[in-house]
């Protein structure tokens, strides 16, 4: 019985040592590391809509680092990090009522992003300081953790940064499908996420605490999705484009009418789109922006 | 409790640790760990059908002990009619209730006649069909004096209970099992870490093959009106090593699990799909339930004496009273007639008995005819997976005819298949370990016992971390529905 228990645990010890050794170098790493990251003056964050909708080539000196899915909770610890490696003088952040929905809460437990989303944000994340309402599945994260970090030492922790990327897809007809991943959970309307708008907020607190101009903005998108989101939150989005306003720049094309040809699908603008829509926005920044983009 | 969940990782040492040093050796006290160990395990799941299994417990104990002590055959009969009636009838009402009261509404409604009848809402207990079997495998054999019945209702729970295989089998024989809880059980180092092999690679089969598996299997299945032919067939091969590994990854934590608390249970699966005929094939998958039908349905019938008639009339029986214990559907009833086809031609010439041996014993590699043979049978196989999975009859007619068109010769595709044929590459190596793993009682038993210690342990360590990888959905297994 000595022999098989000792044999099991150092079995079991090994492993868990070399596991322990791997999470503690990467640990150090990630800890340490410089965000590689370009110093533009203007820097675009967001989800897919402003990844798919803002190409910052025809943008002066910008950068998207956008990526699919991410709630304002990412946004904003991502935003921290690129922070300690520069401040822009412009943040481009999208802002449309999907932003501010329920279905941002389960992020990070909902099993079909969940895991995308630790993988990104390991390095970066704050849990402890997530409010209640925005549950973490924890057995998920840490899995995660070790998948990222347990099995060998890696040079780059750095998941979170997107980039500009799109097609000339167009194919218009998953509104309805659309809808329902933003706004409906298991035949249930969701609600307005305070987690969402907290989060939101500390944002805007960080730019002004850096004195970086803020433009919040919203892409077109197609009339049956606009019709379709629920009032509560239509009417939260409105007040909060109000409040925000006063002091910040709002870009809302939202119900602006392009073409169906320049749509990706019911929410998405396509290659073509964007060209059009980051274009009349850089007409906008040059007329609107204090730090002027000209 | 599931196998691939933390609170098992956490319970398994706990007991295990009990039962070997807070026993004292003790033989009641270890039977008596086991029972409350076993309660707890299927607690977990719902406390409340713990009451089915204390009460079919008390039934077949009291029934043993009464036909030990009955000379009269019309009472004893009497006595194991009630044991069938109480075993089969908490079975009949949890698992058969819904079915039959559909099948009677329409039936009736195809003759114009409407009556009105209420399905019920009903939870299948876990695991129901397998103590169940075994409970009434102990009543038969006493009724048959067979086996002396026990008088220690300790060792009797704890064989009904025994958490290893309480839930998805194997389904074990009174006169195996129950003789295990009266003799003294020493730790035996060579069984133990036999055990824990034998854990890791249920554990690999489970969690980085079947789950992997299922959830292409499901995306085709569920999807299938939108498939081309070729892109079916993969489907049906994702399920096909999904139930493999899903049910033999079970049965081998099962054993691996007992071996650590002294135990032997029967080998439940021996690399069905290198079989080289149907008939092989049903000697190595399931062992325990088809033996259980062979023993106590088959032979009573009469099995493979008498004329033609009687013989194909035995095979369908027990291939289609297989098909149906599997759940409440024509599909499963079908896919038990399928087997039975398949089956019967071997019976009638008399080739049934044919390849009793091991597939290229001693041989790296089979003959060509081998690989003729196998590939075959493995064909019809997978073609049988397709009923047994399909959600209806008219699902599965739809499957075949959509497998059987010309989007066949397509290149399938589907969502995430690029990584399902990273999944599929896997399930090869699978497969190969397995192939080279063919004489053992399961596929890592002996292979790499001659390797260099390193080596060996890097194989070990490979799967750990396989199993850790794909680890964290904790999906249920596949048979505890049945």
């Amino acid at each position: 019985m000595r022999r098989f228990l000792t044999k099991t645990f150092v079995f079991l010890f090994i492993l868990a040592a070399y596991f322990g050794i791997n999470m503690l170098i990467n640990y150090s790493i990630y800890q340490n590391e410089v965000l590689d990251i370009k110093s533009t003056r203007t820097l675009i964050i967001g989800d897919s809509h402003t990844q798919r909708s803002l190409d910052p080539q025809f943008l002066s000196d910008a950068q998207n680092i956008s990526q699919t899915a991410e709630s304002y909770v990412l946004t904003y610890w991502k935003l921290k990090k690129v922070m300690q490696t520069y401040t822009p003088d412009t943040v481009v952040l999208g802002f449309a009522p999907h932003n501010i929905s329920e279905h941002n809460d389960h992020k990070f437990s909902d099993k079909d992003w969940s895991r995308e989303m630790f993988k990104r944000c390991y390095s970066i994340q704050e849990f402890g300081s997530l409010p209640d309402e925005v549950p973490v599945d924890h057995w998920g994260y840490y899995q995660t953790l070790w998948r990222q970090t347990g099995l060998y030492p890696k040079e780059d922790h750095v998941n979170y940064i997107g980039e500009y990327t799109n097609s000339e897809q167009n194919d218009t007809t998953d509104a309805e499908a659309v809808l329902g991943r933003h706004y409906y959970m298991n035949g249930d309307t969701l609600g307005v996420s305070s987690a969402s708008i907290q989060y939101l907020d500390s944002i805007v607190y960080l730019c002004e605490a850096n004195d970086i101009v803020l433009v919040l903005i919203s892409n077109p998108v197609l009339e049956d999705y606009l019709a379709g989101i629920p009032t509560p939150i239509a009417e939260k989005y409105m007040m909060l484009s109000d409040k925000y306003d006063n002091h910040h720049l709002i870009y809302d094309r939202i119900s602006a009418q392009y073409p169906n040809t320049f749509f990706r699908n019911a929410d998405h603008l396509n290659k073509s789109g964007a060209e059009r829509f980051t274009k009349a926005f850089l007409s906008y920044l040059k007329r609107e922006s204090p730090s002027g983009h000209r | 409790m599931l196998f691939n969940s933390i609170d098992f990782a956490v319970f398994l040492p706990v007991v295990f640790i009990l039962y070997w040093f807070g026993t004292n050796h003790n033989l009641k006290l270890q039977n008596a760990l086991i029972v409350v160990a076993s309660y707890v395990f299927y607690g977990w799941w719902d406390w409340r059908f713990l009451s089915l299994i204390v009460f079919s417990t008390l039934v077949d104990y009291t029934v043993g002990i009464k036909l030990k002590d009955e000379e009269n055959t019309k009472r004893r009969k009497v006595l194991l009619w009630v044991s069938i009636l109480v075993n089969l009838g908490f079975l009949g009402f949890f698992k058969y209730y819904n079915f039959f009261v559909d099948n009677f509404i329409a039936a009736f409604s195809f003759f114009g006649q409407e009556i009105s009848a209420n399905t019920l809402d009903i939870i299948l207990p876990v695991g129901i069909s397998f103590y169940t079997f075994q409970t009434l495998s102990y009543t038969i054999d006493v009724y048959k004096r067979k086996l002396e019945p026990t008088r220690d209702i300790i060792a009797f729970s704890a064989f009904v209970s025994f958490f290893p295989q309480l839930v998805a089998g194997p389904i074990e024989r009174a006169t195996h099992l129950l003789p295990q809880f009266y003799a003294k059980r020493t730790f035996e180092y060579s069984k133990a870490v036999d055990g824990l092999r034998q854990i890791l690679w249920g554990l690999f089969k489970k969690i980085v093959i079947a789950d992997n598996c299922a959830e292409y299997a499901n995306v085709i299945f569920n999807n299938s009106a939108d498939q081309s032919g070729s892109t079916l067939i993969l489907g049906a091969l994702f399920f096909t090593f999904q139930i493999y590994g899903d049910f033999s990854g079970y049965s081998d934590i099962a054993i691996g699990t007992s071996r650590l608390f002294g135990f032997d249970l029967m080998q439940n699966f021996n690399f069905p799909y290198f079989s080289r005929n149907i008939a092989e094939f049903w000697r190595r998958w399931h062992i325990s339930l088809s033996t259980w039908f062979r023993d106590y349905l088959y032979i009573p019938l009469g099995g493979s004496r008498g004329g033609t008639s009687m013989k194909v009339r035995n095979t369908f029986v027990i291939f289609i009273v297989s098909g149906f214990w599997h759940g409440a559907n024509w599909t499963f009833i079908v896919w038990g007639a399928l087997n039975a086809i398949y089956f019967l031609p071997l019976l009638l010439a008399q080739k049934n008995r044919n390849y009793l041996d091991v597939v290229a014993q001693g041989r790296s590699l089979p003959t060509l005819k081998e690989l003729g043979l196998m590939l075959t049978t493995f064909s019809l196989t997978v073609f049988a997976w397709i009923f047994f999975r399909a959600e209806d009859i008219g699902h599965a007619m739809e499957y075949v005819s959509g497998i059987f068109s010309a989007s066949i010769l397509k290149f399938p595709s589907f969502p995430g298949s690029h990584k399902a044929f990273l999944i599929l590459g896997l399930t090869m190596v699978f497969l190969l370990i397995e192939w080279f793993g063919r004489e053992g009682q399961y596929a890592i038993q002996k292979l790499g016992l001659n390797w260099k210690r390193p080596i060996r342990y890097a194989f070990y360590y490979t799967l750990v971390i396989a199993i850790l990888w794909f680890a964290g959905k904790e999906q249920e297994f596949i048979y505890f529905q049945f």
